[in-house]
């Protein structure tokens, strides 16, 4: 390995240094935005280009944040946890892709801003790409290999693609 | 010039209890204090208008900002832009995240507790010129939402992500899709 490489590979742990764990080769372009007392999973070979606008990563107090092997991530991707968010092996999160598991406040006008509705968790199986722009929103479900279009919005998950035994990985 | 700290004296007292307790948190709200009063120089502003982050603001119109306004941090600037002519009112206990983008080129009216979360554009100059906007109190516009010129939102409304709103939103509702339908807010809503 050169030394470019490895000064690389340096300079994206250091960036990468709030994350509880962060497998082998990760390489980061740009600036990583890592906030929130929960743990940051980070699988090997992940690649996060920031170049264009910062990575956004936020797992709030007892919240996790699971991104697989070979993961790449765009410039201006947020995935914010506040229960669990899975991102599987080989996926490609587009630009300025929004990863949410809560809705952060309640849509009841009475209780607005009072308390936080509870998280549900989002699970993006292996192989899968989540087009530029598009919104998971709490309990959305991607299967493996699935597509999410540019600039659609993910909403809960039918009940059926929630049952359904999940295949090993 | 007013005084950078409010005269009140029950209000300093706490103020200087709490710089006892947590002092980073009083040391962040006083830069935000600070910024506020650095980029919003040339706007009319209430009392304690907080900015977090960075906010790009052009003021070539007069903008009006209520009291306890916020500005949220976060990975991108937020915009306020104000042209020639025309008014941008916002009004008290708003909150803008990060990357929102709010431009007048007439009118653009904010109600009270507006929440405006993270990539939300507001403009009201469009292909058949610029026609105002206004939206009530207590409306809540999620991530990525856009919203067309002419539009008005009423009071206590909400507007689900990544819509596109293009005609006006009645007050109470849940407007979701592209382009934005509304439902009663009393039939969807949960806590």
């Amino acid at each position: 390995m050169s030394w470019r490489a490895r000064l690389h590979q340096l300079r994206s742990r250091i960036k990468l240094r709030a994350c509880s764990s962060v497998g082998a080769a990760p390489s980061v372009e740009g600036r990583v935005w890592i906030h929130g007392k929960g743990r940051i999973t980070i699988g090997h070979r992940v690649r996060i280009d920031a170049g264009l606008a910062p990575v956004e990563l936020n797992a709030a107090e007892g919240a996790e944040i699971v991104i697989g092997d070979d993961v790449q991530v765009n410039s201006g991707v947020s995935i914010e946890a506040c229960g669990r968010v899975d991102i599987g092996e080989r996926c490609r999160l587009e630009r300025f892709c929004k990863i949410i598991d809560t809705h952060f406040h309640p849509t009841a006008l009475g209780a607005r801003r009072e308390r936080r509705p509870d998280p549900v968790p989002v699970v993006v199986e292996p192989d899968s790409e989540i087009g530029c722009r598009a919104i998971l929103l709490p309990g959305a479900f991607v299967r493996r290999g699935a597509t999410v279009r540019p600039a659609t919005v993910v909403r809960t998950a039918p009940a059926a693609a929630l049952r359904r035994p999940r295949p090993e990985a | 010039m007013r005084p950078f700290m409010p005269a009140d004296k029950a209000l300093l007292v706490r103020l200087f209890e709490q710089l006892k307790s947590e002092p980073g948190e009083v040391l962040r709200r006083l830069a935000g204090l600070a910024r506020a009063r650095v980029l919003f120089r040339g706007c009319k502003r209430g009392e304690r208008v907080y900015a977090f982050g960075l906010v790009c603001v052009r003021n070539e119109g007069s903008i009006t900002l209520g009291r306890l306004t916020t500005f949220v941090r976060g990975m991108l600037p937020t915009e306020i832009i104000c042209r020639p002519g025309a008014t941008l009112e916002i009004g008290e206990r708003s909150t803008f995240n990060y990357g929102a983008s709010v431009e007048a080129h007439s009118a653009v009216h904010i109600g009270r507790r507006f929440m405006c979360a993270s990539f939300v554009r507001i403009c009201d100059r469009g292909r058949e010129g610029a026609s105002p906007i206004t939206i009530g109190d207590d409306v809540w516009l999620a991530h990525g939402v856009v919203v067309q010129p002419g539009v008005t939102i009423g009071d206590g409304s909400v507007v689900s992500a990544g819509s596109v709103v293009s005609s006006d939103v009645p007050p109470g509702s849940l407007a979701a899709g592209n382009p934005a339908r509304s439902v009663r807010l009393s039939h969807v809503a949960r806590e």
